[in-house]
């Protein structure tokens, strides 16, 4: 089973009346790129939560690599390897660049952390950290505090701290929404270079990027799972064009 | 390095006022004020663990004091142990307690009330009820007599040195940065890996030891508990104390309690409405100086330096 990466099993997540998410079932293969589409308020971040275990009131299973993962909290899910970025940049702002990629290094080298100042762990850090900053081209910025950083920047270094514990699966919550018209090219080749043996599922309101990004579309609409298939097919696909494709036209 | 450099900036001079105090010849009075200055200090900074680095909110903190101070005075009267062994068992009383009010956030003010009625009646036995126990112990060191204003201030100093040395060691450690990012942004941190609830349980555990300890040499310097220490108008002094100096900062507290307790003592020598100009004096400083005086100092200073840095050209 371990070609599945994440597989849910009649996943449905309902507030009173209303189903936010009903009755998905799919199965997410490792390594592949998968992009998440479909009108505002198609359940999309609420399969993300649901994934990652931030909703964790839900009817249905998740599976991760086979195990069973439907009642573990979300930092237990992180150490199996799930990672993810938020569509409200979610960062620490009031600290450096640096020291934000630093938290996130430790939990990759350590459950414990220290309570002393403990210059020998900061150093085993240091390789970790230097690479993300190459790699997110924050180097400059380093010594920045997160917060002042343009919105861009902001997302690039969430990016790396969602990066940093070197997640098997990547959940992007609209990792473009906000980036500058000029710096979409650029983050759109990060998440491409980022996305390289991982299994990622990525909500992303902006076509031109998901459609070259992903390897398989999945459309959701009104919390369910209406179509699903390379990019190319879902372009072509009338269901897919009316409620979705066409109300972006119009 | 910005803070660091502010931090030590700020405790040079408040370290020379600390070691020359003794040899001015102040009065019992002053060296007394002094020595309660430190000890309410300890609280401060141990509250402020979970209130300013943790972000949040504790209505409890009397209790974790409270029980040091009548954890000393019972180790010591009732079971006669050495005064070192009444301290260590008041940090482990003000961390049990820390620890189990950790597991009801939202109730420690009716928990810490609790134990007030517990103390003030209901274990009038063991606790002397609303009258106390006098005759707290005061330390035994290979007989020096600190009894003595004098020997029992730099007891207290060296207490205090040690614990703001902790302070200094666990904020700028991993897992004090780890906590700094669960106050910032506590589901980025959970969604990194990090048990939120375990580290801060930790916080609140090591906030309460330093109470514990705290009320353990408040008992020893008035040689007295009451019920008074467990109220929740204590609470509400350390939260008025930290914010009057500035939450999150390594000298806010201490300066908070500084200003309070000078002021305190200034205006009750005039009016016995003090506590009602005090509290006219929070309102105006939470609404000038929202930070606090050190969170407002520190400020400045990080304006002034980067003015500084961009004049020298070190900063485009």
């Amino acid at each position: 089973m371990s070609d599945i990466a994440l597989k849910c099993d009649g996943v449905t997540v309902s507030y009173g009346a209303l189903n936010a998410i009903d009755d998905v079932s799919h199965s997410f293969a490792q390594g592949r790129i998968y992009g998440l589409i479909g009108p505002n308020g198609a359940g999309k971040t609420t399969l993300l939560n649901v994934l990652a275990g931030r909703q964790m009131r839900h009817r249905g299973s998740i599976h991760c690599f086979g195990a069973d993962i439907t009642r573990t909290p979300p930092h237990e899910r992180a150490h199996l390897g799930i990672g993810r970025s938020f569509q409200i940049t979610k960062i620490f702002a009031e600290m450096t660049v640096l020291d934000n990629l630093r938290i996130a290094a430790q939990i990759k080298h350590s459950r414990f952390q220290p309570f002393w100042i403990a210059p020998r762990y900061e150093r085993r850090l240091a390789g970790d950290i230097d690479a993300m900053l190459e790699l997110t081209g924050l180097s400059a910025r380093r010594d920045d505090i997160a917060g002042t950083l343009s919105y861009g920047l902001q997302r690039a270094l969430e990016l790396g701290i969602t990066l940093m514990p070197d997640p098997r699966i990547l959940l992007l919550d609209e990792p473009l929404a906000g980036v500058g018209q000029h710096e979409i090219a650029s983050s759109t080749r990060l998440i491409k270079a980022v996305s390289a043996g991982r299994t990622v599922l990525l909500i992303e309101h902006n076509m031109d990027a998901i459609m070259s990004l992903s390897e398989e579309i999945v459309v959701m609409s009104n919390g369910r799972v209406i179509a699903v298939g390379a990019p190319e097919q879902i372009r072509n696909d009338a269901t897919v064009r009316s409620v979705y494709l066409g109300e972006e036209e119009s | 390095m910005n803070a660091s450099r502010f931090d030590l900036w700020l405790g040079l001079p408040l370290a020379a006022i600390a070691l020359l105090l003794p040899f001015t010849g102040p009065s019992d009075f002053m060296l007394n004020l002094a020595t309660l200055v430190m000890i309410w200090a300890i609280f401060a900074i141990g509250f402020d663990f979970v209130f300013g680095l943790l972000g949040m909110v504790s209505f409890g903190h009397a209790s974790f004091l409270g029980l040091g101070g009548y954890a000393l005075a019972l180790a010591t009267q009732l079971w006669g142990l050495p005064f070192c062994a009444g301290v260590c068992l008041a940090i482990a009383a003000g961390a049990l307690c820390a620890w189990l009010f950790s597991f009801f956030a939202l109730v420690t003010l009716a928990l810490s009330q609790l134990l007030y009625i517990l103390a003030d009646s209901k274990l009038r036995a063991w606790t002397g009820g609303a009258d106390g126990l006098p005759g707290v112990a005061r330390p035994g060191l290979g007989g020096i007599d600190f009894f003595d204003s004098t020997l029992f201030y730099w007891y207290v100093l060296a207490v205090f040195v040690l614990v703001m040395a902790a302070v200094v060691m666990l904020r700028r450690s991993p897992f004090g940065r780890v906590i700094a990012g669960i106050r910032q942004n506590e589901t980025r941190a959970e969604q990194l890996g990090f048990d939120v609830h375990r580290y801060k349980q930790i916080t609140f555990i090591v906030s309460g030891g330093i109470s514990g300890l705290a009320g353990a040499l408040l008992a020893s310097l008035l040689m007295y508990v009451n019920p008074q220490m467990l109220h929740w108008t204590t609470s509400g002094d350390v939260i008025i104390m930290t914010l009057l100096g500035g939450a999150g900062t390594l000298w806010g507290p201490v300066i908070g309690v500084l200003a309070f307790e000078v002021l305190k003592e200034w205006l009750s020598g005039w009016t016995q409405y003090w506590y009602g100009i005090l509290g006219l004096i929070f309102i105006l400083a939470t609404l000038f100086f929202p930070k606090g005086i050190v969170g407002e100092l520190q400020e400045r200073y990080g304006q002034w330096r980067d003015k500084a840095a961009r004049r020298d050209g070190r900063i485009s």
